[in-house]
């Protein structure tokens, strides 16, 4: 087991400028209505999870477990008179796989103001946009942690938000500061990692690679980052819409540029320095849902218009289209009493990655982006009763072939304790994005309690 | 019938189903069940819910929750529950605007998910957020959709009641509702019933609602204690009601999509 010391990871927090600036506006704004006596409520709740993998087909040293993860996320909610609400959840983790997963930070903390026509919402949060089920264009100020990529946790953006309300539509607009990437691996160790594990040298031979993660060089970490967004949302006549547009960035690299740092030569290892690029993108959407007699239909497309819309940079993709759409059906009582949940979605994406010069057959991190042109997905949920079911959630390349196939049985033996036993199958052929992780089939074991 | 007949019956001891034949001879089913649901309807309605729900083999899971209810049109109604309890189910909810023209509304809202999702409007026949109860039971029952027939008066727990048989008479009724029948224990006086036997539509008993604790809010009635009990599952909800409060002018900004998404 690694021996964690939790008070390395506190500099972070207090490093965190929106959490010093989200409890002055929590001081701010509590004053006066504690001065006057005014009532207000204070409550708490959170979850504690623990989560094990294993992976038999590939018991490598020189690869890691994950996530192997010790979850503490305390939530504190402060509402007062109706008009506005404080909420903040931290997360304490303990990463027994690798000491980087340790860390305290704050997931979500956030300012709500509400007003007759007008909601507010200023700190770090979770923005959510699109009707679709499992991808969604449209939802372009999602952040994740891709340290276990087909488990992404999704994390919050510092920003301010505001919905403005009229008639059956919503006006939703969206400032966000400071642009924040997603979290991708670039420790070899990590299963996930997509760049080479060794490479041969002219004069040396095969050599290790060892990579160095270089601070970003674009965009800076400055107001000239900033990305804006707007939406808006109706409820008509049974249907649910939304227009969209965005004005943003890549959270995931757009390239990834390495330069050679060293070589050892007696110990046949090298140094790569790695700085990720995000380059701007502007992003036009729709989506919809709706029912039809038991049948939920929901869908959802965008433009990407990237930075190099003429298609003459090599490095950046052209623009291009994705769409999701499909339909949903829950049937009760359909064997014995047994609910049934299916969804069935197509997916379409004629964005092409992008390819590495130097290594041609290698994955790139637009690959994480454009991981399908055309995908069949399915997802179903046996419930034998409210606290016992098995889901299943299927992806099939249906190009290249390969596919993901997850499926877990949870349970509820308590309320609020929910058991998981799960396993992920991958595969396909090699050169292709699940295939490349054939290796990484698993068995997860998952113990989360909400309090 | 003769007299003499009468005279004979009577003697036989069978005096009191004439009797009952006789007073319930005198009352229309279903202007009594019109009654029923003038009492249970109200303009708006407010109530923190109480939910055990209980097992064939004993054990029990507490849920909480407040639900609000608000007649939209003289046919319609909008309804928001809110779950307070358990933790993992804390904050989410489901509204339903209620639509004769055309398939209900319906959202659900989890935190988990950020958003607020459209779903299809379930069967009148499915269970009601994992309860024994199902939707038919909760929505406003469509008197002229039924049949009804008094077939006896009965004193239940020291009250004189009505026994109401009621039978779906609506095609598309007959084919949508998991009840061949239901027989209603009717407090004729106060327009209540206070015990409810529903038949599956094979005919076999199905489920049984005992409701207790009458109180009075000005002109309304309204139990304050239910037990459902599937006697084919062997399962129970029980409901406690309290903290009840009707027609207070709700603001109907709280039947909307906004306030699914607040989560409070």
């Amino acid at each position: 087991m690694t021996c964690v010391d939790i008070r390395s990871a506190l500099p972070l927090l207090k490093q965190d400028l929106a959490v010093r600036g989200f409890l002055l506006i929590i001081c701010l704004l509590s004053f006066p209505d504690v001065c006057s006596g005014k009532s207000w409520a204070l409550s708490f709740g959170g979850t504690a999870s623990y989560e094990y993998i294993y992976y038999p087909k590939d018991r490598s040293s020189e690869t890691i477990n994950s996530p192997n993860d010790l979850r503490l996320i305390p939530e504190i909610e402060m509402t007062s008179n109706e008009w506005w609400r404080i909420q903040a959840d931290v997360e304490f983790r303990i990463g027994f796989s690798e000491d980087d997963r340790t860390t305290v930070f704050l997931r979500e903390g956030y300012l709500d103001i509400f007003l007759s026509q007008w909601d507010f919402r200023l700190g770090r949060q979770t923005i959510s946009w699109g009707r679709a089920d499992t991808f969604n264009p449209t939802d372009q100020f999602a952040r994740f942690d891709y340290w276990d990529l087909i488990q992404p946790r999704e994390e919050g953006i510092v920003a301010l938000k505001s919905d403005y309300y009229f008639s059956d539509y919503t006006l939703e607009l969206v400032w966000s500061p400071i642009f924040e990437e997603d979290i991708v691996p670039y420790n070899p160790r990590n299963r996930w990692f997509i760049l080479p594990r060794e490479s041969t040298l002219p004069g040396v031979g095969q050599v290790q690679l060892q990579y160095l993660d270089f601070d970003r060089r674009e965009p800076p970490s400055d107001i000239s980052s900033s990305q804006i967004g707007a939406r808006l949302d109706a409820h008509q006549a049974g249907w649910d819409y939304a227009v969209m547009y965005a004005f943003s960035y890549d959270r995931i690299p757009t390239f990834v540029e390495r330069s050679l740092l060293s070589v050892d030569a007696n110990r046949k290892t090298a140094t790569i320095g790695l700085t990720p690029v995000f380059k701007r993108i502007h992003v036009f959407g729709m989506d919809w849902a709706t029912t039809v007699r038991r049948y939920g239909i929901r869908g959802e497309l965008a433009y990407t218009l990237t930075d190099d819309p003429d298609g003459d940079d090599p490095r950046i993709e052209d623009p291009y289209f994705r769409f999701v759409g499909g339909i949903d059906r829950h049937v009760e009582d359909l064997i014995n009493t047994w609910d049934v949940y299916v969804i069935l979605q197509y997916a379409l994406d004629t964005g092409d990655p992008v390819v590495d010069p130097f290594n041609p057959d290698n994955l790139t991190a637009s690959d994480w982006r454009h991981f399908y042109r055309q995908a069949v997905l399915a997802n179903i949920d046996f419930n034998f009763d409210e606290f016992k079911k098995i889901s299943i959630e299927s992806f099939v390349n249906i190009e290249d072939g390969d596919y993901l196939i997850k499926a877990e049985f949870s349970w509820k033996p308590i309320d609020g304790l929910t058991l998981t036993l799960g396993g992920d199958i991958m595969g396909g052929a090699e050169d292709t994005f699940f295939g490349f992780y054939d290796a990484n089939d698993r068995v997860r074991i998952k113990c989360r309690y909400d309090f | 019938m003769s007299l003499l007949l009468q005279s004979f019956i009577i003697a036989l001891g069978l005096s009191v189903p004439l009797f009952a034949d006789a007073e319930t001879s005198t009352r229309d089913p279903k202007e009594i069940m019109k009654r029923v649901e003038r009492m249970s309807s109200a303009r708006d309605e407010v109530v923190q819910v109480d939910m055990v729900l209980v097992d064939s083999r004993g054990r029990r899971r507490k849920r909480t929750s407040t639900l609000y209810t608000k007649q939209k049109s003289h046919v319609d109604d909008m309804r928001l529950i809110r779950f307070h309890t358990p933790a993992d189910l804390a904050k989410s909810g489901v509204l339903t605007i209620e639509n004769s023209d055309r398939d209900d509304d319906q959202w659900m809202y989890l935190p988990a998910y950020h958003t607020a999702r459209r779903i299809p409007s379930a069967n009148r026949s499915d269970t009601y957020m994992g309860t024994d109860f199902a939707y038919e039971d909760i929505a406003d029952r469509k008197i002229d959709e039924y049949q009804y027939r008094i077939l006896k008066v009965d004193p239940y727990e020291g009250i004189e009641c009505l026994v109401i048989e009621s039978i779906p008479y609506d095609e598309k009724l007959k084919k949508e509702t998991g009840y061949s029948k239901t027989i209603f224990w009717v407090d004729s006086e106060k327009s209540v019933i206070w015990k409810s036997v529903f038949y599956d539509k094979k005919g076999a008993l199905y489920k049984t609602l005992i409701s207790k604790n009458l109180k009075q809010y000005d002109e309304k009635y309204r139990f304050q204690h239910l037990t459902m009990h599937n006697v084919q599952k062997n399962h129970k909800t029980i409901v406690e009601f309290h903290d009840r409060r009707i027609n207070t002018g709700l603001s109907g900004k709280i039947f909307t999509v906004r306030y699914l998404k607040r989560g409070r």
